[in-house]
């Protein structure tokens, strides 16, 4: 009898399905928990006073709150705002240019029967599988006088075939009816791609710009390559950054004064490094809600053409 | 037969006649570089006294023809400079200069006549001089380009960087026009016109896009292709430097450190090829199958945030957990930070790319299963299927293509997938060995110690391969799975 109650028990809450679900449900958590955890330890360590972060610094709750290491952050370096400056620029101009340019030979290829049309896309696509490498690349900038320049962040990014290529498509699912009353209204090709084909291709052009904006914000690799390092004041946030963060392991590293405790201090550059790690990511993170929208549209037009 | 055959009617009535315009565009290309030739001949004197440039100085060249193949300079910093000229290569370059002038002549001769009589045969024949001209310039480019001898100066040494012919980019430039011209005069027929004109504002919406992509895209590819068998030096410049044939490919392929490197690219590669397909086919399966809609989309939320980090962040915060009093170094009881620890790199390397991409990598997976029947689902569950069977007969088989296409593609870019940009900032003074793949290789050598000839070979045998690689694949996949990358 009472057998038969634990069964009917172990039936009702301990069957497959239940289990299954139990095991999905505790996997995304994991890992969702996973994905926030170093950021909010990142955050936590940012804001907590050095001498009050150890190694039993497990849950990311600071101890003791201290902006200091945000004060720090933004007095020391001469070059951080400038940095700021830099980042800002090259994603707001490299975004709007990249876009536009992209959408203006996306659109061009989108009219009906345009002799040249196919030799173009086997261009794009060459040009997607075989590039000129980084040695070539540094040296065509070298001779445009790229290097040392700002521009060198923009101009090189404007151009990138794949966003051409999805546009288009994406341009293509534009019923060509409305185009042809328009041309009957009279509206010339300029109009038809400010006025029309522009508004209505929005979602794509926006997970373009999200792409474009992120890779942008993101890069230091360029700045590496084509900037100096006398021009510090050329340097994107990402780029400051990097050459912080070395620079502070490096202090850590030599332990240039016996006399302050090692480990204080190193705490102290700890709590630097995150500050700054913060103030890099924040504006990515301010923006991924307005992001979100758009970009898995746009993932999953990058990655399937037919 | 006369004009109105070739001719467009225009609006307003009159007559424009295509012919006409055919025929001077050929007079117009000749006369242009006529000129270029014999007057920049002229002016470009003083930049002669410093680098021989023989192609484009027309009376210097001429000078030199009758005065027995001696050319002279004085340059500053070389002092006198002698040039005895090849026999051959003198006459080359001397109807080299003199082709301009008789192009002018026979394509006036054919204009007049074409005008004259209006016979379609005309038009024809003076393309094809054009033609011509484009192949010949295309020749003496070649010519220049492989028989250019170094000039000595005034003690007999050989001076490398001064050499008797450059390659100009000229005889270049000179061929595409010529040959422009004459596939326009040749394909151009009164509707193309009509249609040519209908289209001119998308061909102006193209034009700079088309010059970014021939600057920023096809310029290098082309820099790529000379410098790879040449032996660059910096202060030589790209067209003086000497060409070693395929000594820089040689030098790839037997030197086994180099060997080392394209092992080392292939290994994290597929390193990264598994690690970016399974984790995230697990937590699409999971999401997928979670029946609780709000916890979905957080999670989904979530976990497409790392994506959007840089990788300097990323080691930034690799850095806080994996410094000697870090977190994880305390758990694992690590002496020194398994950063800078050479058994510890790869798989720090690619469980911070796991990191990163797990959540992103869900969503093409995601999208695809959201095109699958619920009922499915739902007769399954009648018919007793429990979730392991569900996820092996019906969740897996409707994202199977999917699954191969993006594992098909991803080792089409098995040379560039390596990821350069984490290893380099990852890397550290133990671990370098491990992270020396092509891409960081290409910084470490091929930049920092100025290897450009065989930095450029590398990058060219990537990116060639590479194509290989990605259309051998893509025909696979669109075979296997009916998807393909275009």
């Amino acid at each position: 009898m009472k057998n038969e109650k634990t069964k009917n028990f172990f039936r009702k809450y301990f069957n497959g399905e239940r289990v299954y679900q139990a095991i999905c449900f505790t996997c995304c958590i994991l890992i969702a928990a996973a994905c926030l955890y170093p950021l909010l330890y990142t955050l936590a360590v940012s804001v907590c006073a050095p001498e009050r972060i150890n190694y039993h610094f497990v849950l990311p709750i600071p101890m003791q709150f201290s902006l200091n290491a945000y004060k720090q952050v933004f007095t020391v370096g001469n070059y951080i705002w400038r940095a700021i400056g830099v980042s800002v620029f090259r994603t707001v101009v490299g975004t709007v240019l990249s876009v536009v340019v992209c959408a203006m030979l996306a659109y061009a290829l989108t009219r009906k029967d345009l002799p040249g049309k196919k030799p173009i896309m086997y261009l794009l696509i060459f040009v997607i599988l075989f590039q000129g490498g980084l040695i070539p690349t540094f040296l065509v900038m070298k001779e445009l006088n790229l290097l040392d320049n700002i521009w060198v962040y923009v101009l090189p990014n404007i151009m990138n075939a794949w966003n051409v290529i999805i546009i288009k498509q994406s341009m293509e699912g534009i019923p060509r009816e409305i185009e042809e009353s328009a041309a009957l209204d009279g509206v010339n090709d300029l109009q038809n791609f400010t006025l029309m084909i522009l508004p209505m291709s929005k979602p794509v052009l926006a997970a373009m710009a999200i792409f474009s904006l992120v890779g942008q914000w993101n890069s230091w690799f360029d700045a590496m390559i084509y900037i100096s390092s006398t021009r510090a004041d050329l340097w994107p946030l990402q780029y400051y950054a990097t050459i912080s963060l070395n620079n502070l392991n490096q202090i850590n590293a030599n332990k240039p004064n016996p006399e302050v405790n090692n480990f204080t201090m190193m705490m102290e550059n700890m709590s630097i490094k995150m500050a700054l790690t913060v103030v890099t990511t924040l504006p990515v993170l301010i923006a991924y809600p307005f992001f979100q929208k758009y970009f898995t549209k746009g993932v999953y037009l990058g990655a399937v053409k037919d | 037969m006369t004009g109105s055959v070739l001719a467009l009617k225009r609006a307003d009535g009159k007559e424009f006649s295509v012919t006409m315009a055919k025929s001077f565009i050929g007079v117009a290309v000749a006369a242009v570089f006529t000129v270029l030739v014999l007057f920049v001949g002229v002016i470009s004197k003083d930049s002669a006294a410093i680098s021989v440039k023989g192609t484009f100085n027309g009376i210097d060249l001429l000078r030199a023809l009758f005065s027995g193949g001696d050319l002279s300079y004085y340059g500053e910093g070389i002092g006198e400079l002698t040039v005895t000229m090849p026999t051959a290569l003198n006459a080359v370059a001397a109807i080299g200069v003199l082709f301009f002038p008789a192009l002018l002549v026979t394509e006036t001769v054919l204009c007049v006549l074409t005008l004259r009589y209006e016979r379609k045969g005309l038009v024809r024949a003076a393309s094809i001089v054009s033609l011509a001209g484009a192949l010949w310039c295309v020749i003496v480019y070649l010519v220049f380009l492989f028989a250019g001898t170094p000039a000595e100066d005034i003690t007999g040494e050989a001076k490398e960087a001064y050499r008797v012919f450059q390659p100009e980019i000229f005889w270049l430039i000179a061929a595409l026009f010529l040959a422009l011209s004459a596939l326009i005069r040749y394909a151009i027929t009164a509707e193309k016109m009509k249609k040519l004109k209908r289209y001119l504002p998308s061909y102006l919406f193209m034009v700079v896009p088309l010059i970014l992509i021939a600057v920023f895209s096809l310029y290098p590819i082309l820099l790529q292709f000379i410098l790879s068998f040449k032996d660059f030096k910096l202060g030589d410049g790209l067209f003086n430097s000497v060409w070693n044939g395929g000594k820089n490919f040689k030098s790839i392929f037997a030197d086994p450190t180099m060997l080392k490197v394209i092992g080392n690219t292939l290994y994290i590669s597929l390193l990264r090829l598994v690690a970016g397909t399974i984790p995230p086919l697990l937590l699409s399966i999971f999401l997928y199958d979670l029946s609780m809609r709000r916890t979905k989309r957080v999670v989904q939320t979530i976990v497409y945030i790392p994506h959007f980090f840089s990788w300097v962040i990323i080691y930034s915060i690799a850095s806080a957990f994996l410094n000697e009093e870090g977190l994880i170094s305390i758990l694992l009881h690590t002496s020194m930070s398994p950063l800078n620890d050479p058994d510890w790199f790869l798989t720090i390397v690619i469980v911070t790319s796991i990191w990163k991409e797990l959540g992103w990598g869900t969503i093409l997976y995601m999208a695809a299963l959201s095109g699958v029947q619920p009922e499915l689902y739902e007769a399954a569950k009648l018919d007793g299927a429990g979730p392991w069977q569900r996820i092996v007969h019906i969740t897996l088989p409707s994202i199977a293509s999917i699954i191969i296409y993006l594992l098909i593609i991803n080792l089409g870019n098995i040379l560039k997938s390596a990821g350069g940009e984490q290893l380099l900032l990852f890397y550290g003074a133990l671990t370098k060995d491990k992270a020396t793949v092509i891409d960081t290789w290409l910084v470490w050598t091929g930049m920092q110690q100025l290897e450009y000839g065989i930095g450029a070979a590398m990058s060219f045998f990537q990116s060639a391969i590479g194509m290989l690689l990605v259309f051998l694949c893509n025909s696979a996949s669109k075979k296997m799975t009916g998807i393909g990358m275009w």
